[in-house]
């Protein structure tokens, strides 16, 4: 309350509602009185007056005071504000439906006045505190908005184009901010870059280390050829401020380099989930034995290999938070690979990759999630390819 | 949820964890295993998984902090009671390539002793 507390009296005798404020003027509780007579009225001076509790009478003309009660409280914006219900002496059962409808407090008539104050009193201290909250929760909550505004402009702006190769990407933060990150580095006309990573942990910390990592990036340019060089670099920058900040942060990362001539594709992996390489006979994943998360030891050696794509082949890079959906029928959170996914099954091909690109696309599509989703498809067109053998 | 039960034995410390090692209970974990290892200043540690039954990246980042703390006061880190599950989780981060994994509590605790 800024000043005076808005009290809103209910009843439909003009006695009572005179004995109520009369009290409440008496107890020197700075605030403005507002009555209603009615239901009607009630729910009228809700909508006008910014109110800091309800003091309500059962038996209304056009109602009951339970109903107003329960109307109020399935509202976000109303639901703070408290109520006392006003029921005849030892009813037991008009406070069984007061507390049914959410009433906060409840006063037996007739009004002790001393009783009326105390509570009064106790329930605008109460409600001072959610305000406090509910405007601490607006802040927080506009602030989140602009970091996640920050956090889009770290992201790649468009998605490079080459001929011949088709690059898709799917993004979507976990309920506002992630701690998933891509970037596409254009080397030369010849070779494209392709980070895809996943700080653990979610919120405002995982999103500002995504922006160290842009950073670092854009300071390490000169590794951008040697993936194992550009992830043990990126690792110990990582571990030092990780050292001194967060010390159960981790980011796992994949950094492959693509050459957009001869489709060979070197990488580097750093704990991350191996991607998936597939084309219409079959799928196979780019497995690399070494290499520790970023950030957890800065003495880590990672190493690097390399794989020459075939035209028609799609190169399918993820991270994990896909396997907080239902997938191919499997529960959420029952994986927590590609290859975990797809165990025991057989004859696995594009065709599947394609369908769970699908199937994930749809619930990002549709609903909240609860961890942020992340892909990158790189395709090699099968038409370029035969074009380039005809030649 | 998640908890966790702390034993102080002559040369180390066991942490026993269970339930979900999760986003949201974590971190108090996290921090009474930390402030429990700093009352005693003892940084050797045998931390049980057996009665984990799920477990994030916010578990594997508590793994993570607990390792690296002993690793700092030059303390040995025992990890014992892997179910398939953490120790799919492990692997995927290559975190086993790191952490010292005894396949019981026995063998853990003979590793601290010896």
């Amino acid at each position: 309350m800024a000043s005076a507390a808005n009290i809103l009296l209910v009843d439909d005798h003009e006695v009572n509602l005179e004995l109520l404020e009369a009290y409440l003027e008496l107890s020197g509780i700075p605030m403005n009185i507002y009555k209603a007579y009615t239901c009607a009225e009630a729910y009228k001076c809700i909508e006008q007056v910014s109110l800091d509790l309800i003091l309500l009478d059962v038996m209304l003309p056009d109602g009951s005071g339970y109903d107003v009660c329960r109307h109020l409280k399935g509202f976000r914006l109303y639901q703070n504000i408290p109520v006392i219900i006003l029921t005849a002496l030892n009813d037991k059962q008009s406070m069984l439906e007061g507390l049914k409808a959410g009433a906060d407090e409840f006063l037996t008539k007739p009004v002790d006045s001393h009783e009326l104050v105390l509570r009064v009193k106790n329930l605008l201290k109460m409600k001072t505190i959610a305000n406090d909250l509910d405007e601490r929760y607006r802040q927080l909550h506009n602030e989140l908005a602009i970091a996640t505004e920050l956090q889009k402009s770290f992201l790649p702006q468009k998605v490079p184009v080459y001929a011949g190769l088709d690059i898709t990407v799917l993004y979507k933060p976990s309920s506002f901010i992630g701690g998933d990150f891509y970037d596409f580095l254009p080397i030369d006309a010849q070779h494209l870059g392709v980070l895809i990573c996943d700080v653990k942990g979610h919120g405002v910390a995982s999103a500002m280390i995504t922006a160290t990592i842009k950073f670092q990036l854009h300071d390490l340019e000169g590794y951008y050829r040697e993936p194992a060089a550009l992830l043990t670099q990126l690792n110990k920058r990582l571990e030092q401020f990780f050292s001194s900040t967060a010390n159960d942060y981790f980011v796992t990362a994949f950094y492959g380099v693509l050459n957009i001539e001869t489709w060979n594709f070197c990488y580097s992996s750093a704990g991350h989930n191996s991607p998936c390489l597939s084309d219409w006979d079959e799928v196979s994943f780019l497995e690399n034995e070494q290499g520790l998360p970023l950030g957890v030891f800065s003495q880590t050696a990672y190493d690097q290999q390399q794989v020459t794509l075939r035209p028609g082949q799609q190169l399918f890079l993820y991270t994990d938070g896909i396997f907080e959906l239902e997938l191919q029928g499997k529960a959420a959170r029952s994986c927590s690979s590609l290859q975990d996914l797809f165990a025991g099954q057989e004859g696995i091909t594009l065709k599947n990759i394609l369908q769970l690109q699908r199937q994930i696309e749809q619930y990002a599509a549709n609903q909240q999630i609860a961890d942020d989703i992340n892909y990158i498809t790189i395709r090699i067109d099968e038409e370029e390819a035969s074009c380039v053998k005809s030649f | 949820m998640c908890q966790v039960i702390l034993e102080k034995h002559t040369e180390y410390l066991t942490v026993i964890l269970q339930g979900e090692l999760i986003l949201g209970c974590t971190s108090e974990v996290k921090e009474k295993v930390k402030n429990y290892a700093e009352e005693n200043q003892i940084y050797h540690m045998l931390i049980d998984l057996s009665q984990v039954s799920f477990m994030d990246s916010s578990g594997l980042g508590a793994l993570i902090a607990w390792f690296k703390m002993a690793n700092q006061h030059q303390g040995k880190v025992i990890f014992c009671g892997f179910t398939d599950y953490v120790r799919k989780i492990v692997g995927y981060a290559k975190l086993d390539k790191i952490f010292t994994i005894a396949d019981t509590r026995a063998k853990a605790e003979e590793l601290l002793r010896g």
